[in-house]
């Protein structure tokens, strides 16, 4: 089987896209990778024609199709971005409960009042 | 029974979500020995904490349901920052143990000769009679996938009654708050190469805990939640 470039392109994308999400991670790392996407979309709108010819150059017919590759990973990588800070929110949302539930520990002798 | 001295360097850790039906006669049973009974509610909308004060037992609530991970890493900070606390037990609310193992749980920790005991319902025959099928094949599956992943050796990898030294719980940190934490428990006495041992153990399977049990198909969620801890 012969592969195009663009195929391996998108795959190799996507192992470096997992690579990243379990051990590449930082907050710099993503706010850059956020701005050169940011940057890409500028310098298409500028140059319509830009983005046919990147993707012919690669193999991909119409640069259309370039363009739903491109937007599928970054709403893949978005969505991790979210994933991580929703984890985050859990663990401090945990450790608020968890401190509230034994600073306020109900003693076997407590009378009903002290609870709650 | 209980006209033995209380000994409060033992403190058994119960966590319970909506567990008012069964809880009284969980901690009725836990009254005949002499610990320390630290029951912790998970965000409950029933009556456990009511129950639970009346068996007597210490409460810590958690305002909203966070999960049995979770609230067992509740009761074991709390059990670890009483002074006199040497051990810590872990007991299912639902009343599928049997409160007459935690001595047997505790001496090989009392005697020095190991940090962890697991209880298992199939280190010998005949421990967990009433057992559905489908939960005995999954759980055999769970327990070739340990041996994988972590490289113990055990039978039983996800029953809820264990005991710690004092020392090696302090060495836990559960930040699974659903229900892989029984696979993270493992994982960690491995990371931290704690000395464990397995102790057969009863399991009873009621109406009740069948209902309560969770369904076969957490599996998948499990090694969902085990994935996603993974990413930074």
């Amino acid at each position: 089987m012969r592969l195009l470039p663009s195929q391996i392109i998108i795959v190799a994308t996507v192992i470096t896209f997992l690579l990243y999400t379990f051990r590449l991670r930082t907050v710099l790392r993503d706010r850059l990778i956020f701005a050169v996407i940011v940057a890409l979309g500028v310098l298409l709108a500028l140059y319509p024609d830009l983005s046919t010819r990147a993707a012919n150059a690669i193999g991909i017919g119409r640069g259309a199709d370039l363009m739903l590759y491109v937007f599928l990973l970054f709403s893949l990588f978005h969505n991790v971005h979210l994933a991580a800070r929703l984890r985050t929110i859990d663990g401090q949302i945990t450790r608020l409960v968890r401190d509230t539930a034994i600073a306020g520990a109900i003693q076997p002798g407590d009378a009903d009042d002290a609870v709650r | 029974m209980s006209a033995r001295a209380p000994r409060h360097d033992v403190s058994i850790v119960v966590p319970a979500y909506n567990e008012a039906g069964a809880i009284a006669e969980t901690l009725g049973s836990l009254k005949r020995l002499p610990f320390r009974v630290v029951v912790v509610d998970d965000g409950s909308g029933d009556d456990t904490t009511a129950r639970a004060r009346e068996a007597g037992a210490t409460v810590l609530r958690h305002s909203c349901n966070l999960g049995q991970g979770a609230a067992l890493q509740t009761g074991l900070t709390y059990a670890l920052a009483q002074p006199e606390t040497r051990f810590v037990v872990t007991f299912d609310a639902d009343g599928q143990h049997e409160a007459s193992d935690i001595e047997r749980m505790l001496e090989p920790l009392e005697r020095g000769e190991c940090d962890v005991t697991l209880a298992s319902r199939f280190a010998a025959s005949g421990l967990a009679p009433g057992i559905p099928a489908t939960r005995r094949l999954v759980l055999r599956l769970a327990v070739g996938l340990t041996r994988v992943m972590t490289g113990l050796f055990l039978t039983d990898t996800h029953n809820g009654l264990r005991a710690f030294t004092a020392d090696a719980a302090r060495q836990i940190s559960l930040s699974q708050n659903r229900m892989a934490h029984a696979s993270e428990i493992l994982s960690q006495i491995s990371a931290r190469k704690l000395r464990y041992r397995e102790i057969p153990a009863v399991v009873r399977y009621t109406a009740y805990s069948r209902g309560k049990a969770q369904p076969l198909s957490n599996g998948v969620n499990i090694l969902w939640e085990i994935l996603m801890e993974r990413i930074r």
